[in-house]
């Protein structure tokens, strides 16, 4: 058994704390088509289609669905690609 | 309705009659002159808040990709531009069809798309309900738009399968 006080990494333990875990919300919108949107779930986040399927219908039927999540970068970087393609995607803690 | 798309060894054959052409360049033509997004419902449609009830960090994201959003769109209507010009060309060989790059196709299925969007939000597509108000043309355009983007994507996601 070891005594050795474990070392922390006090960037990770600050960022972890301020930032969190961000979830992408995609919306629903009546004009974008389902094979369109299931095509771009697969495409952005490399869904099998029975994944990206299940998250459209969410979207379609509860008007919202959390499609990623992770660092608040990368929230953002994904909503800016949902974008570019036309979704709607908000992040939010 | 023929199917225009066919996935082949080095990308996507594109088939398309004269009249499509002509009327995708009108699409590019409406989206490279949208007005800003208070004026504009179809510009404010493709650049949607990110953060809702928080218009400080709306603003501030906005300020970094807003440029980056708006550039990208910009190479993706010059892309389709090029697929449109070698169509013309094509059919100039009395030829319908020619060969894009995924990349390509992909930034056609984009400006498609966005152009649906816009059109959609001008007209008044707040809910599916709204699809009964429409005038005949309109609702003819957006269901070929609708069409379209939806062939396009299906035949895309079998490059995604092999």
């Amino acid at each position: 058994m070891t005594t050795e006080t474990p070392v922390r990494d006090p960037d990770i333990e600050q960022g972890e704390r301020i930032d969190g875990v961000w979830k992408v919300v995609v919306w629903d919108d009546p004009v974008n088509t389902m094979d369109y949107v299931v095509y771009v779930f697969r495409k952005l986040f490399g869904y099998d289609e029975v994944k990206a399927t299940k998250l459209m219908l969410q979207v379609h039927n509860e008007g919202r669905s959390i499609v990623a999540d992770g660092p608040r970068e990368k929230a953002e970087h994904d909503a800016y690609r949902l974008h570019h393609h036309g979704l709607w995607a908000t992040i939010e803690q | 309705m023929a199917d225009p798309f066919r996935l082949v060894a080095d990308g996507l054959e594109v088939s398309l009659a004269p009249e499509e052409v002509v009327f995708f360049g009108d699409l590019l033509r409406l989206l490279g002159g949208l007005g800003g997004p208070d004026e504009d419902p179809g510009a404010a449609r493709l650049d949607p808040p990110v953060y809702l009830g928080d218009p400080e960090a709306d603003a501030e994201w906005k300020r970094f990709a807003g440029a980056e959003l708006s550039a990208a769109r910009s190479a993706d209507r010059s892309s389709l531009q090029t697929v449109l010009d070698a169509l013309s060309d094509a059919h100039a060989r009395g030829q319908s069809a020619v060969v894009v790059s995924l990349e390509e196709a992909n930034a056609m299925l984009r400006v498609v798309n966005d152009a649906r969007l816009v059109l959609g939000a001008r007209w008044g597509i707040d809910s599916p309900e709204d699809y009964d108000r429409l005038r005949p043309e309109s609702s003819e355009i957006l269901d070929y738009l609708g069409w379209f983007v939806s062939r396009l994507a299906i035949t895309l996601s079998g490059a995604i399968d092999s």
